[in-house]
Protein backbone atom coordinates (compact mmCIF):
# COMPACT_ATOMS: atom_id res chain seq x y z
CA UNK A 1 0.00 0.00 0.00
CA UNK A 2 1.45 3.50 -1.02
CA UNK A 3 1.80 6.25 1.25
CA UNK A 4 0.74 9.48 -0.10
CA UNK A 5 3.35 11.46 0.08
CA UNK A 6 2.87 15.69 1.34
CA UNK A 7 3.74 18.41 -1.03
CA UNK A 8 6.74 19.49 1.41
CA UNK A 9 7.81 15.58 1.26
CA UNK A 10 7.50 15.94 -2.52
CA UNK A 11 9.14 19.67 -2.51
CA UNK A 12 12.22 18.30 -0.76
CA UNK A 13 12.91 15.33 -2.47
CA UNK A 14 12.66 17.12 -6.08
CA UNK A 15 15.27 19.09 -4.02
CA UNK A 16 17.56 16.49 -3.70
CA UNK A 17 17.15 15.50 -7.98
CA UNK A 18 13.91 12.89 -7.50
CA UNK A 19 12.36 13.96 -11.21
CA UNK A 20 9.55 11.41 -10.23
CA UNK A 21 8.53 13.28 -7.26
CA UNK A 22 8.78 16.58 -9.08
CA UNK A 23 6.78 14.74 -11.72
CA UNK A 24 4.22 14.23 -8.96
CA UNK A 25 4.63 18.13 -8.34
CA UNK A 26 3.94 18.83 -12.06
CA UNK A 27 1.38 16.33 -12.49
CA UNK A 28 -0.60 18.34 -9.59
CA UNK A 29 -0.48 21.92 -10.46
CA UNK A 30 -0.35 22.04 -14.25
CA UNK A 31 -3.71 22.25 -15.14
CA UNK A 32 -4.06 25.00 -12.79
CA UNK A 33 -0.88 27.11 -13.67
CA UNK A 34 -1.86 26.29 -17.54
CA UNK A 35 -5.37 27.78 -16.87
CA UNK A 36 -3.59 30.96 -15.50
CA UNK A 37 -1.32 31.25 -18.36
CA UNK A 38 -3.78 30.49 -21.12
CA UNK A 39 -6.12 33.03 -19.30
CA UNK A 40 -3.38 35.79 -19.82
CA UNK A 41 -1.78 35.30 -23.13
CA UNK A 42 -4.81 33.55 -24.89
CA UNK A 43 -3.17 31.12 -27.03
CA UNK A 44 -2.98 27.68 -26.50
CA UNK A 45 0.81 26.70 -27.96
CA UNK A 46 2.54 29.89 -26.24
CA UNK A 47 0.53 28.83 -23.08
CA UNK A 48 2.10 25.30 -22.52
CA UNK A 49 5.46 26.93 -23.79
CA UNK A 50 4.95 29.26 -20.59
CA UNK A 51 3.91 26.51 -18.37
CA UNK A 52 6.68 23.99 -19.35
CA UNK A 53 9.26 26.95 -19.19
CA UNK A 54 7.39 27.30 -15.37
CA UNK A 55 8.06 23.58 -14.01
CA UNK A 56 11.55 23.87 -16.12
CA UNK A 57 12.52 27.25 -13.77
CA UNK A 58 11.11 25.54 -10.53
CA UNK A 59 12.99 22.44 -10.83
CA UNK A 60 16.33 24.60 -11.48
CA UNK A 61 15.50 26.66 -8.00
CA UNK A 62 13.75 23.90 -5.82
CA UNK A 63 16.77 23.74 -3.71
CA UNK A 64 16.47 26.50 -2.50
CA UNK A 65 12.67 27.09 -2.06
CA UNK A 66 12.65 27.22 2.08
CA UNK A 67 8.88 25.93 2.32
CA UNK A 68 7.68 29.35 4.25
CA UNK A 69 5.31 29.69 1.75
CA UNK A 70 3.35 27.46 -0.13
CA UNK A 71 4.70 26.15 -3.38
CA UNK A 72 1.33 26.84 -5.71
CA UNK A 73 1.89 30.67 -4.66
CA UNK A 74 5.67 30.19 -5.28
CA UNK A 75 5.10 28.09 -8.46
CA UNK A 76 2.59 30.59 -9.84
CA UNK A 77 4.35 33.90 -9.21
CA UNK A 78 7.20 31.97 -11.49
CA UNK A 79 4.04 31.47 -14.04
CA UNK A 80 2.64 34.86 -14.21
CA UNK A 81 6.30 36.38 -14.06
CA UNK A 82 7.11 34.14 -17.26
CA UNK A 83 3.49 35.08 -18.75
CA UNK A 84 3.75 38.97 -18.55
CA UNK A 85 7.31 38.47 -19.40
CA UNK A 86 5.95 36.99 -22.93
CA UNK A 87 3.27 39.15 -23.24
CA UNK A 88 5.68 42.20 -23.14
CA UNK A 89 8.14 40.64 -25.67
CA UNK A 90 4.84 39.63 -27.96
CA UNK A 91 3.81 43.55 -28.01
CA UNK A 92 7.22 44.56 -28.97
CA UNK A 93 7.60 41.98 -31.98
CA UNK A 94 7.98 44.15 -34.89
CA UNK A 95 4.40 45.47 -36.15
CA UNK A 96 4.60 43.41 -39.23
CA UNK A 97 5.23 40.34 -37.91
CA UNK A 98 1.88 40.54 -35.35
CA UNK A 99 -0.14 41.76 -38.34
CA UNK A 100 0.57 38.55 -40.27
CA UNK A 101 0.11 36.18 -37.08
CA UNK A 102 -2.92 38.17 -36.13
CA UNK A 103 -4.36 37.72 -39.75
CA UNK A 104 -3.60 34.05 -39.90
CA UNK A 105 -5.65 33.92 -36.24
CA UNK A 106 -8.50 35.28 -37.55
CA UNK A 107 -10.02 32.41 -39.44
CA UNK A 108 -12.30 32.83 -42.11
CA UNK A 109 -15.88 31.85 -41.03
CA UNK A 110 -16.10 28.80 -42.87
CA UNK A 111 -13.29 28.07 -40.48
CA UNK A 112 -15.05 29.22 -37.49
CA UNK A 113 -18.32 26.94 -38.00
CA UNK A 114 -16.01 24.12 -38.26
CA UNK A 115 -14.01 24.75 -35.11
CA UNK A 116 -17.89 24.84 -33.31
CA UNK A 117 -18.97 21.45 -34.79
CA UNK A 118 -15.39 19.87 -33.85
CA UNK A 119 -15.56 21.44 -30.14
CA UNK A 120 -19.85 20.46 -29.76
CA UNK A 121 -20.96 17.50 -32.50
CA UNK A 122 -23.26 16.82 -30.45
CA UNK A 123 -25.24 20.19 -29.58
CA UNK A 124 -27.44 22.40 -31.22
CA UNK A 125 -25.40 24.42 -33.58
CA UNK A 126 -27.59 27.63 -32.63
CA UNK A 127 -26.47 26.79 -29.26
CA UNK A 128 -22.83 26.27 -29.88
CA UNK A 129 -22.67 29.37 -32.02
CA UNK A 130 -23.95 31.60 -28.89
CA UNK A 131 -21.63 29.50 -26.50
CA UNK A 132 -18.70 30.58 -28.90
CA UNK A 133 -19.50 34.00 -29.69
CA UNK A 134 -19.76 34.54 -25.83
CA UNK A 135 -16.26 33.00 -24.87
CA UNK A 136 -15.11 35.49 -27.67
CA UNK A 137 -16.49 38.46 -26.11
CA UNK A 138 -15.76 37.18 -22.28
CA UNK A 139 -11.76 36.81 -24.19
CA UNK A 140 -11.43 39.88 -26.00
CA UNK A 141 -12.59 41.80 -22.45
CA UNK A 142 -10.08 39.61 -20.96
CA UNK A 143 -7.29 40.70 -23.23
CA UNK A 144 -8.14 44.37 -22.99
CA UNK A 145 -6.83 44.27 -19.37
CA UNK A 146 -3.18 45.06 -18.65
CA UNK A 147 -1.30 41.84 -17.45
CA UNK A 148 -1.26 43.08 -13.66
CA UNK A 149 -4.97 43.28 -14.04
CA UNK A 150 -5.52 40.02 -15.90
CA UNK A 151 -3.09 37.86 -13.12
CA UNK A 152 -4.71 39.38 -10.77
CA UNK A 153 -8.13 38.50 -11.40
CA UNK A 154 -7.61 34.93 -12.62
CA UNK A 155 -5.83 34.12 -9.48
CA UNK A 156 -9.04 35.49 -8.21
CA UNK A 157 -11.65 34.05 -10.04
CA UNK A 158 -10.17 30.75 -11.41
CA UNK A 159 -7.93 29.72 -8.55
CA UNK A 160 -9.52 31.29 -5.67
CA UNK A 161 -6.13 32.76 -3.87
CA UNK A 162 -6.76 34.91 -1.27
CA UNK A 163 -5.36 38.88 -1.48
CA UNK A 164 -2.30 37.86 0.89
CA UNK A 165 -1.43 35.08 -2.06
CA UNK A 166 -2.11 37.36 -4.53
CA UNK A 167 0.20 40.15 -3.17
CA UNK A 168 2.90 37.26 -2.67
CA UNK A 169 2.29 35.99 -5.81
CA UNK A 170 2.63 39.69 -7.77
CA UNK A 171 5.24 41.21 -5.39
CA UNK A 172 2.75 44.15 -4.19
CA UNK A 173 0.55 45.12 -1.23
CA UNK A 174 -2.56 43.95 -0.60
CA UNK A 175 -3.92 47.35 -1.03
CA UNK A 176 -2.79 47.39 -4.60
CA UNK A 177 -4.48 43.61 -5.29
CA UNK A 178 -8.02 44.89 -4.21
CA UNK A 179 -7.54 48.48 -6.49
CA UNK A 180 -6.68 46.07 -9.05
CA UNK A 181 -9.20 43.38 -8.48
CA UNK A 182 -11.77 46.13 -8.55
CA UNK A 183 -10.78 47.96 -11.52
CA UNK A 184 -10.34 44.74 -13.15
CA UNK A 185 -14.13 43.50 -12.29
CA UNK A 186 -15.77 46.86 -13.03
CA UNK A 187 -13.92 46.69 -16.37
CA UNK A 188 -15.00 43.35 -17.61
CA UNK A 189 -18.77 43.83 -16.11
CA UNK A 190 -18.73 47.17 -18.23
CA UNK A 191 -17.53 44.77 -21.64
CA UNK A 192 -19.75 41.91 -20.75
CA UNK A 193 -22.61 43.86 -19.18
CA UNK A 194 -25.49 41.92 -21.55
CA UNK A 195 -24.52 38.87 -19.62
CA UNK A 196 -23.87 39.45 -16.17
CA UNK B 1 -24.37 50.44 6.71
CA UNK B 2 -25.80 52.52 2.97
CA UNK B 3 -25.59 51.43 -0.59
CA UNK B 4 -22.27 53.60 -1.04
CA UNK B 5 -20.05 52.05 2.34
CA UNK B 6 -21.82 48.45 0.51
CA UNK B 7 -20.55 49.14 -2.93
CA UNK B 8 -17.19 50.11 -1.24
CA UNK B 9 -17.08 46.64 0.39
CA UNK B 10 -18.54 44.02 -2.10
CA UNK B 11 -15.49 43.19 -3.39
CA UNK B 12 -13.76 42.04 -0.16
CA UNK B 13 -17.42 40.63 0.73
CA UNK B 14 -17.94 38.53 -1.92
CA UNK B 15 -14.47 37.40 -1.21
CA UNK B 16 -15.03 36.71 1.49
CA UNK B 17 -11.67 39.35 2.78
CA UNK B 18 -13.83 40.87 5.57
CA UNK B 19 -13.53 40.68 8.95
CA UNK B 20 -16.71 39.26 10.93
CA UNK B 21 -18.58 42.30 12.24
CA UNK B 22 -18.32 43.96 8.50
CA UNK B 23 -19.08 40.82 6.82
CA UNK B 24 -22.54 40.52 9.28
CA UNK B 25 -22.89 44.35 8.51
CA UNK B 26 -22.67 43.81 4.60
CA UNK B 27 -24.70 41.06 4.44
CA UNK B 28 -27.53 42.91 6.40
CA UNK B 29 -27.35 45.46 4.09
CA UNK B 30 -26.96 43.23 0.79
CA UNK B 31 -30.40 41.03 1.50
CA UNK B 32 -32.42 43.57 1.84
CA UNK B 33 -31.41 46.07 -1.08
CA UNK B 34 -32.05 45.11 -4.85
CA UNK B 35 -29.38 47.00 -6.08
CA UNK B 36 -26.40 46.21 -4.05
CA UNK B 37 -27.66 42.76 -4.14
CA UNK B 38 -27.67 42.49 -8.38
CA UNK B 39 -24.21 44.35 -7.94
CA UNK B 40 -23.29 40.83 -5.66
CA UNK B 41 -25.12 38.68 -8.70
CA UNK B 42 -23.07 40.33 -11.09
CA UNK B 43 -19.70 39.62 -9.25
CA UNK B 44 -20.59 35.65 -9.37
CA UNK B 45 -21.85 35.85 -13.04
CA UNK B 46 -18.46 37.45 -14.06
CA UNK B 47 -16.65 34.53 -11.94
CA UNK B 48 -18.79 31.75 -13.95
CA UNK B 49 -18.42 33.26 -17.11
CA UNK B 50 -14.37 33.52 -16.98
CA UNK B 51 -13.90 30.11 -15.32
CA UNK B 52 -16.18 28.47 -17.95
CA UNK B 53 -14.25 30.00 -20.63
CA UNK B 54 -10.75 29.72 -19.41
CA UNK B 55 -12.32 26.08 -18.57
CA UNK B 56 -13.06 25.52 -22.47
CA UNK B 57 -9.77 27.12 -23.85
CA UNK B 58 -7.89 24.12 -21.78
CA UNK B 59 -10.52 21.13 -21.67
CA UNK B 60 -9.16 19.42 -24.94
CA UNK B 61 -4.71 19.93 -24.10
CA UNK B 62 -3.35 17.52 -23.93
CA UNK B 63 -1.43 17.85 -20.47
CA UNK B 64 1.31 15.32 -21.06
CA UNK B 65 2.96 17.41 -23.51
CA UNK B 66 4.11 19.77 -20.61
CA UNK B 67 5.97 16.58 -18.49
CA UNK B 68 6.95 15.18 -21.88
CA UNK B 69 8.90 19.01 -22.80
CA UNK B 70 9.96 19.39 -19.18
CA UNK B 71 11.85 16.13 -18.31
CA UNK B 72 14.04 16.04 -20.86
CA UNK B 73 15.37 20.01 -19.76
CA UNK B 74 15.50 18.69 -15.97
CA UNK B 75 19.00 16.58 -17.05
CA UNK B 76 20.52 19.85 -18.31
CA UNK B 77 19.21 21.92 -15.61
CA UNK B 78 21.98 22.82 -12.94
CA UNK B 79 20.70 21.75 -10.04
CA UNK B 80 21.24 21.43 -5.99
CA UNK B 81 23.83 19.35 -6.41
CA UNK B 82 26.69 21.86 -7.88
CA UNK B 83 29.96 21.52 -6.61
CA UNK B 84 31.78 23.30 -3.72
CA UNK B 85 33.62 25.33 -6.60
CA UNK B 86 29.85 26.00 -8.30
CA UNK B 87 28.76 27.31 -4.96
CA UNK B 88 32.09 29.38 -4.58
CA UNK B 89 31.48 30.98 -7.68
CA UNK B 90 27.65 31.66 -7.30
CA UNK B 91 28.29 33.13 -4.05
CA UNK B 92 31.15 35.51 -5.31
CA UNK B 93 29.22 36.04 -8.49
CA UNK B 94 26.26 37.16 -6.27
CA UNK B 95 28.52 39.72 -3.95
CA UNK B 96 29.79 41.21 -6.96
CA UNK B 97 26.51 41.76 -8.52
CA UNK B 98 25.00 42.87 -5.07
CA UNK B 99 27.67 45.66 -4.90
CA UNK B 100 27.82 47.10 -8.65
CA UNK B 101 23.88 46.58 -8.94
CA UNK B 102 22.19 46.85 -5.37
CA UNK B 103 20.95 44.23 -3.27
CA UNK B 104 17.65 43.00 -4.65
CA UNK B 105 16.66 41.21 -2.01
CA UNK B 106 16.77 44.44 0.31
CA UNK B 107 14.40 46.05 -2.38
CA UNK B 108 12.17 43.43 -2.00
CA UNK B 109 11.76 43.22 1.79
CA UNK B 110 11.41 47.01 1.69
CA UNK B 111 8.65 46.39 -0.38
CA UNK B 112 6.77 43.65 2.13
CA UNK B 113 7.65 41.07 -0.18
CA UNK B 114 8.58 37.82 1.15
CA UNK B 115 11.99 36.62 -0.73
CA UNK B 116 11.81 33.38 0.55
CA UNK B 117 9.44 33.40 -2.11
CA UNK B 118 11.86 34.28 -4.82
CA UNK B 119 14.19 31.33 -4.41
CA UNK B 120 15.45 31.56 -8.15
CA UNK B 121 16.12 34.84 -7.64
CA UNK B 122 16.90 37.15 -10.64
CA UNK B 123 15.54 34.71 -13.25
CA UNK B 124 12.28 33.79 -11.37
CA UNK B 125 11.29 35.85 -9.63
CA UNK B 126 11.89 39.30 -11.96
CA UNK B 127 10.28 40.56 -14.40
CA UNK B 128 11.93 40.80 -18.04
CA UNK B 129 11.85 44.82 -17.73
CA UNK B 130 13.94 44.65 -14.54
CA UNK B 131 16.30 42.26 -15.85
CA UNK B 132 16.88 44.77 -18.98
CA UNK B 133 17.52 47.42 -16.75
CA UNK B 134 19.77 45.75 -13.97
CA UNK B 135 21.87 44.03 -17.01
CA UNK B 136 21.78 47.55 -19.00
CA UNK B 137 23.31 48.93 -15.89
CA UNK B 138 26.04 46.30 -15.74
CA UNK B 139 26.74 46.05 -19.48
CA UNK B 140 27.00 49.90 -19.06
CA UNK B 141 29.73 50.18 -16.45
CA UNK B 142 31.32 47.39 -17.90
CA UNK B 143 31.63 49.10 -20.97
CA UNK B 144 32.60 52.80 -19.15
CA UNK B 145 35.31 50.37 -17.38
CA UNK B 146 37.23 49.44 -20.79
CA UNK B 147 36.65 52.69 -22.62
CA UNK B 148 38.86 53.76 -19.28
CA UNK B 149 41.24 50.89 -19.54
CA UNK B 150 41.41 51.46 -23.51
CA UNK B 151 42.48 54.49 -23.26
CA UNK B 152 45.13 54.29 -20.39
CA UNK B 153 46.52 51.81 -22.62
CA UNK B 154 46.72 53.89 -25.42
CA UNK B 155 50.16 54.29 -27.48
CA UNK B 156 50.30 57.55 -26.56
CA UNK B 157 49.97 57.25 -23.31
CA UNK B 158 52.30 54.62 -22.54
CA UNK B 159 54.92 56.77 -24.88
CA UNK B 160 54.83 59.70 -22.54
CA UNK B 161 55.34 57.26 -19.82
CA UNK B 162 58.19 56.15 -21.51
CA UNK B 163 60.09 59.40 -22.27
CA UNK B 164 59.00 60.38 -19.25
CA UNK B 165 60.85 57.81 -17.19
CA UNK B 166 63.49 58.04 -20.13
CA UNK B 167 64.14 61.74 -19.32
CA UNK B 168 63.62 61.16 -15.74
CA UNK B 169 66.53 58.40 -15.69
CA UNK B 170 68.98 59.79 -18.18
CA UNK B 171 69.53 62.85 -16.95
CA UNK B 172 68.29 64.48 -19.85
CA UNK B 173 69.56 67.95 -20.16
CA UNK B 174 67.78 71.09 -18.20
CA UNK B 175 66.16 72.71 -21.58
CA UNK B 176 64.86 69.67 -23.15
CA UNK B 177 62.74 68.66 -19.69
CA UNK B 178 61.87 72.65 -19.31
CA UNK B 179 61.21 72.57 -22.67
CA UNK B 180 58.67 69.96 -22.24
CA UNK B 181 57.10 70.33 -19.31
CA UNK B 182 56.10 74.44 -20.36
CA UNK B 183 53.61 75.83 -22.97
CA UNK B 184 56.02 75.92 -25.33
CA UNK B 185 55.93 76.02 -28.95
CA UNK B 186 53.63 73.54 -30.70
CA UNK B 187 55.69 70.48 -32.16
CA UNK B 188 53.39 68.31 -34.83
CA UNK B 189 52.12 65.02 -33.70
CA UNK B 190 53.43 62.47 -35.27
CA UNK B 191 51.01 59.34 -35.82
CA UNK B 192 53.05 57.71 -33.40
CA UNK B 193 51.83 60.54 -30.39
CA UNK B 194 48.32 61.06 -31.86
CA UNK B 195 46.15 62.87 -29.14
CA UNK B 196 44.24 59.47 -27.48
CA UNK B 197 41.05 61.23 -28.46
CA UNK B 198 39.28 62.55 -31.83
CA UNK B 199 39.99 66.70 -32.29
CA UNK B 200 36.85 66.92 -34.76
CA UNK B 201 38.27 69.60 -36.30
CA UNK B 202 39.98 70.06 -40.63
CA UNK B 203 42.45 72.29 -39.12
CA UNK B 204 45.87 71.87 -38.55
CA UNK B 205 46.50 69.79 -35.36
CA UNK B 206 49.85 70.65 -33.50
CA UNK B 207 50.87 70.10 -30.28
CA UNK B 208 53.54 69.40 -27.99
CA UNK B 209 52.42 65.87 -25.40
CA UNK B 210 54.40 66.29 -23.00
CA UNK B 211 57.33 63.54 -21.67
CA UNK B 212 56.43 63.89 -18.16
CA UNK B 213 53.68 63.61 -16.58
CA UNK B 214 53.69 67.63 -15.18
CA UNK B 215 52.39 68.63 -18.13
CA UNK B 216 50.35 68.34 -21.93
CA UNK B 217 49.91 70.63 -24.55
CA UNK B 218 47.46 70.39 -27.84
CA UNK B 219 47.19 72.86 -30.20
CA UNK B 220 44.79 72.96 -33.20
CA UNK B 221 45.07 75.34 -35.79
CA UNK B 222 42.02 76.47 -37.61
CA UNK B 223 43.00 78.89 -40.97
CA UNK B 224 42.08 81.82 -39.23
CA UNK B 225 42.09 80.64 -35.74
CA UNK B 226 43.93 78.31 -33.16
CA UNK B 227 43.05 76.46 -29.82
CA UNK B 228 45.75 75.50 -27.40
CA UNK B 229 45.26 73.81 -24.54
CA UNK B 230 47.62 73.16 -21.44
CA UNK B 231 46.84 70.91 -18.95
CA UNK B 232 48.18 69.59 -16.02
CA UNK B 233 46.70 66.50 -14.44
CA UNK B 234 48.92 66.44 -11.13
CA UNK B 235 47.18 69.86 -9.51
CA UNK B 236 43.85 69.14 -11.95
CA UNK B 237 44.57 72.19 -13.91
CA UNK B 238 43.49 73.06 -17.13
CA UNK B 239 43.81 76.56 -19.43
CA UNK B 240 42.30 76.88 -22.67
CA UNK B 241 43.63 79.64 -25.32
CA UNK B 242 41.49 80.69 -28.21
CA UNK B 243 43.18 83.09 -30.13
CA UNK B 244 40.89 84.28 -33.18
CA UNK B 245 42.87 86.09 -35.85
CA UNK B 246 40.26 88.69 -37.41
CA UNK B 247 40.01 89.64 -33.29
CA UNK B 248 43.52 90.01 -32.71
CA UNK B 249 43.90 92.27 -36.17
CA UNK B 250 40.68 94.48 -35.08
CA UNK B 251 42.66 94.81 -31.71
CA UNK B 252 45.89 95.82 -33.25
CA UNK B 253 44.20 98.48 -35.01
Amino acid sequence: MSVERTEWDLVRLAGSGDKEAFRELVERYQRRVLAVVMGMLHDREAALEVTQETFIKAFRSIGRFKGDASFYTWIYRIAVNLAIDHQRREWRRPLAESTRNNNNSESPPEDILERIRDQDPRGDPFEATKDAELRERVRKAIDELTPDHKAVILLRELEGLSYEEISRVMQCSKGTVMSRLHYARKKLQARLKEFV
Amino acid sequence: MNCREAERLIDTFFDGELDGRSMRDAAMHITRCKRCEAELNGRERLQSLLAATIEREIEDVDLSRIWDAVEPALDAAPHARWTAQGFRLAATTARVRGLVLGRRDDSAADRGDDPSLDPAGWSAGETHAGRVWRWSLAGGTALAASVLLAIALLPGARDGEQDATRLATTGAPAAEVARASAPAQPEPLGPASAPPFALASTGDVRGVRSSSKQVQVESVNFPRSSVAMWSEPTSDTTVIWVEDEELTAAGSR
